[in-house]
């Protein structure tokens, strides 16, 4: 090669340099450009499944979230509910689990005191939401040694159903704002006729955590006492409350016996019951129904004068295992924010008062007033007495109080057996 | 064979006798036949299983790490009375509900074998409840047993019984869940179909020529040709007994008052409900020692009933 | 397969079939009716209306009738990529678990070499142990191989011998057969591969058949399995599917059953078939092939 071929040359590989440099620094600044814009933080999220229009709602939930975030890309599963809780652990001990999850009153103690959970409290702190905006206290079921563990999807809770037409009747009044259980116990008599399978009154869930307890506090009682370590299910108070029960079903005979409802529908569903104490998620399957129905308010003890009603939740919670904890905790602001709890309003009682007073959510639940049970609640609503352990001793006591509803054993031996186990369970406590 | 019989014949002798070179083959081949068994058991068994057994040596509350506990689970095992009240329930359903399964079954099965028209038919009819999705099958079940509506309490009505609880009741739970597993003696009673017909006809013929009613030849021929079978039955229906644990799960979750607890569900809810995977473990264990102690028995005995064909030289 | 049922010339010959076995056809209609309660249950809460289903006293013929159930099961759940995936699945698996199943049994039963009946009883063992303890280890492995999300840990067990229970039964009826035919082979120079494909495994249609109704049945109706190792939805297999229709709270009964009896169809209707084929219900001589 001479010189000047090489010259040439030269001038020439730096041209064809410089040509081929050029597709190449612009590709790497819309990289960059587009680099910024697409460095959204995958963040999966995992459900049980609830049913078809809840599915629906909550990934319209989500797709308006990743419309106006920068920072997360939410995604979410749903899964069967049935070993939920199950498939979540294995995968946690796997190392394979999801960033957000749902979670339900009876596994958030399980997890926070284990550490599957992340301690959102400080995160709160730092970034300074406002949650004086909340009804629902979520430092009693969510927390756990002062931290807080979950973020709000919705309070579910215990209601009172009245059916009008049996009401009307029978020539009953519907009930004061004001009144006991004599009160209800005697409209029940009035209203139960056994040879047509019509019964005044139904409760169900019957065992703890459900709807019993709320007769145990009214009757001045409690399931565990304050510091959660001792079961006080044996006390008079406790046992008056779960004797009136068992007195409906065996001595006055004003609500069917648990071996006519076990495995059957609702009967409050088939018009045969007046007075129905269920779950406020039992309201969509009632509207189905041609049955002319209200909410009533929760009766007092005539003794003590106490009105419970016990509450359950549903929150999102972090899962310790997350990859980006920014990019998570921005989900999850959202999702339990006033703006997830807007998105859905249709599906429990949300948990901000800004919310449950608002017009749409009232509208949805006409003609009846929501407001009825969601006062309730605020007035008198009993925590869940999570605890680490809650599905252990709740089995238990699940299990020993069960001869005691179908008269097969008494209440006294009953609960005497239930406190037995739970205290047995308590000891062997490592937190 | 044939290398054995030119060396003989040529007169030459080999120094390895043909006799063990055979015996040698076959063991490789045996060895090379169970290969894909061996594969499966070291690649996919070894470690979960090494793990389970040192897992019951821990507490492991899964979703945190395991801490050395030494035998303290098992030594929990042994004061725990609600593990002696599941090995009861469990025991109690095994030796009620495999002896009915395998008698049951087997009577069906003769009933399939005879020579009926649509005898096809009648098997997919005996087989149905199998067929059915277990969830579909057990809702089922909650409903026939209920006391008040169900069919069951209503057919005995019908003829003077006031029917118990079932399902609700102490004493009748776990009975109704024997009474339920015996829908499915569909299962064992195919086994048995596909081990009658291997019996050879010429067998029967034999018998009848000397004058044998059908009793006799159900005594003297097909059940020692079924014993094998039988035997299979027998033992799966140990092992299989003695992990219930779906049903229970879904009807009952083991109440009421523990009348159902099995000890595969006790074992479940330890595990996962009460962060207790290390107790849970050590329940495993001690419910692995116990199947494999009856089974060995079994094994040893079988040697005085069980026939096989194909018994007839060395083993 | 000739039998005396195909052979009807005249009236006389059909009392005398009846006169004989009528007491067999009254047992039959007895249990039979018993065995069918089930699946007509199933089938008639499948066409009624939600609140229908649990309606007291029971009715056994829904009224009104709904056929709607079927068409919004549809709409619901991609019912036709749950099919496929349950039929990959379980096509490969029960494949898989036929064959090494055969090939471990005669291992076991024709062949004799040292160990050998120490090893089948840890075969036997190996089911003694319930999967909850060994699950979460076996989800590591499965991690480690990368096989999460995916039908792997579904299939490729079953090709290694996955099925012992399957091994022990084949084992049994290998052992059954007579070692006349093995041995003439044998001084034929026939090896112990030709012994196997060509004299025992012709012999054991029956039971292969078995194995084979079990294993489909068994990995058809597997919900834990692809439960744990699955995350996609459209990974799902029919009864991973079926459970969607059950929330925490709630069941949605008439849409649960109708999608029940499509998941048992293909089922009932692969049964049928197969046990005409291997299962004849007529004694023939063990020598016939």
């Amino acid at each position: 090669m001479t010189t000047v071929g090489n010259s040439r040359r030269m001038s020439r590989r730096a041209v064809a340099l410089g040509a081929a440099a050029v597709p190449f620094a612009a590709s790497a600044a819309i990289g960059l450009a587009s680099a910024s814009a697409q460095d959204k933080q995958d963040v999966r999220i995992a459900s049980y499944t609830v049913n078809d229009t809840w599915n629906a709602t909550v990934e319209e939930m989500i797709a308006a979230f990743n419309a106006q975030s920068t920072l997360a890309n939410a995604s979410i599963e749903f899964r069967p509910g049935d070993q939920y809780w199950d498939k979540l652990q294995t995968e946690y001990a796997g190392g394979q689990a999801p960033d957000i999850t749902l979670v339900n009153s009876e596994w958030i103690g399980a997890g926070a005191s284990r550490g599957m959970f992340v301690d959102l409290k400080p995160l709160y702190e730092r970034d300074q939401v406002d949650q004086s905006d909340l009804w629902f206290d979520m430092t009693t079921d969510w927390g756990w040694e002062g931290g807080q563990y979950g973020a709000l999807l919705y309070v579910a809770g215990q209601a009172l159903y009245v059916n009008k037409d049996l009401l009307d009747a029978a020539g009953e009044p519907m009930p004061a704002v004001d009144w006991t259980w004599d009160d209800l116990l005697e409209s029940a008599k009035r209203l139960t006729n056994e040879a047509e399978g019509q019964y005044g009154i139904y409760i169900g869930p019957l065992p703890p955590p459900h709807w019993s307890c709320a007769f145990v506090q009214g009757a001045g009682g409690a399931v565990l006492n304050d510091a959660r370590d001792e079961c006080t299910l044996n006390t008079a108070e406790a046992r008056a409350g779960l004797q009136w029960i068992v007195d409906l079903m065996l001595a006055h005979k004003v609500m069917p016996t648990v071996g006519a409802t076990e495995g059957q529908e609702n009967p409050f569903l088939a018009n045969k019951i007046a007075y129905f104490f269920g779950g406020t998620w039992e309201e969509s399957a009632i509207r189905t129904t041609e049955i002319n129905w209200d909410f009533a308010h929760m009766p007092a003890h005539p003794t003590t004068g106490i009105t419970s009603v016990q509450l359950g939740s549903n929150a999102w919670s972090m899962l310790s295992t997350t990859g980006d904890e920014d990019a998570t905790w921005e989900v999850l602001k959202y999702l339990g924010g006033p703006d997830g709890a807007q998105a859905l309003v249709s599906l429990g009682v949300p948990g901000f008062n800004s919310v449950v007073e608002s017009a749409e959510y009232q509208e949805l639940h006409r003609p009846q007033d929501i407001l009825v049970p969601v006062s309730d609640f605020r007035e008198f609503g009993h925590d869940y007495y999570t605890t680490p352990d809650a599905a252990e001793w709740l089995t238990a006591v699940v299990n020993e109080l069960g001869p005691m509803w179908t008269g097969e054993d008494t209440v006294e031996n009953s609960t005497q057996r239930a406190v037995d186990r739970v205290n047995e369970i308590f000891s062997m406590r490592t937190f | 064979m044939a290398t054995a019989s030119k060396t003989l014949v040529q007169g030459l002798t080999t120094t390895k006798p043909p006799f063990l070179n055979h015996r040698r083959r076959e063991a490789i081949g045996g060895y090379l036949f169970i290969l894909p068994w061996i594969i499966g058991v070291v690649v996919f068994l070894l470690g979960p299983i090494a793990a389970s057994f040192y897992f019951s040596l821990t507490n492991y509350q899964v979703v945190k790490a395991p801490e050395w506990a030494g035998l303290a689970n098992y030594r929990r095992l042994l004061n725990d009375d609600l593990f002696w009240q599941a090995l009861k329930v469990t025991t109690i359903y095994v030796a009620i509900s495999v002896p009915l399964g395998l008698v049951l079954s087997f009577l069906v099965a003769l009933l399939m074998n005879q020579r009926v028209k649509g005898i096809g038919f009648w098997r997919t009819i005996f087989y149905l409840p199998n067929l059915i999705p277990l969830v579909a099958g057990t809702m089922l079940w909650l409903w026939m047993f209920n006391p008040q509506f169900g069919l069951i309490n209503g057919f005995l009505a019908r003829i003077g019984i006031d029917g118990p609880l079932w399902l609700q009741s102490q004493q009748w739970a776990l009975p109704s869940l024997i009474i339920m597993n015996l829908w499915g003696v569909g299962g064992a009673t195919l086994i048995y179909l596909a081990g009658l017909q291997g019996i050879p006809t010429d067998l029967y013929d034999a018998v009848a020529v000397d004058g044998g009613g059908a009793w006799a030849k159900l005594w003297t021929i097909t059940i020692p040709q079924m014993t094998p079978v039988i035997f299979y039955n027998l033992v799966l229906g140990l092992i299989a007994g003695f992990q219930v644990f779906a049903q229970p799960l879904i009807l009952t979750g083991g109440g009421p008052r523990y009348s159902t607890l099995f000890v595969v569900l006790y074992l479940y809810q330890n595990a996962f409900a009460n962060f207790r995977m290390g107790y849970a473990s050590a329940i495993a264990w001690a419910l692995f020692l116990i199947i494999l102690v009856l089974t060995l028995i079994i094994f040893k005995f079988s040697n005085a009933w069980v026939y096989y064909e194909g018994d007839t030289r060395k083993r | 397969m000739r039998t005396t049922v195909d052979t009807y010339r005249r009236p006389s010959d059909a009392r005398r079939h009846f006169g004989q076995f009528w007491w067999v056809y009254l047992l039959l209609i007895l249990f039979g009716t018993l065995m069918m309660a089930p699946l007509f249950w199933l089938l008639s809460s499948s066409l009624k209306t939600e609140g229908a289903i649990f309606r007291l006293p029971p009715e056994w013929i829904p009224n009104p009738i709904r056929w709607s159930n079927y068409s919004e099961v549809f709409d619901r759940i991609p019912f036709a990529r749950g099919w496929w995936n349950s039929t990959v699945v379980t096509t490969l698996a029960t494949l898989g678990q036929v064959i090494s199943a055969a090939f471990v049994a005669f291992g076991f039963a024709r062949l004799r070499f040292p160990g050998r009946d120490a090893l089948f009883l840890v075969l036997i063992a190996t089911v003694m142990i319930p999967y909850h303890v060994t699950l979460i280890p076996t989800y590591v492995l499965f991690r480690e191989l990368d096989w999460l999300d995916s039908f792997l840990p579904l299939i490729v067990p079953a090709w290694f011998g996955g099925g012992a229970l399957y091994i022990f039964l084949l084992r049994q009826f290998f052992m059954r057969l007579s070692f006349e035919l093995d041995d003439a082979a044998r001084v034929d120079g026939a090896s112990i591969w030709q012994i196997f494909i060509g004299i025992v495994l012709p012999q054991s249609k029956p039971a292969l058949g078995v194995v084979a109704i079990f294993s489909f049945l068994a990995h058809w109706n597997d919900f834990f399995g692809p439960f744990i190792y699955l995350n996609s939805t459209d990974k799902y297999t029919l009864p991973l599917m079926l459970r969607l229709f059950q929330s925490l709270e709630s069941t949605e009964w008439h849409l649960l059953m109708a999608a029940s009896v499509m998941t048992a169809i293909p089922c009932i209707v692969l049964y049928f078939v197969a046990q005409r084929y291997f299962i004849q219900g007529v004694v023939f001589t063990g020598l016939k092939g």
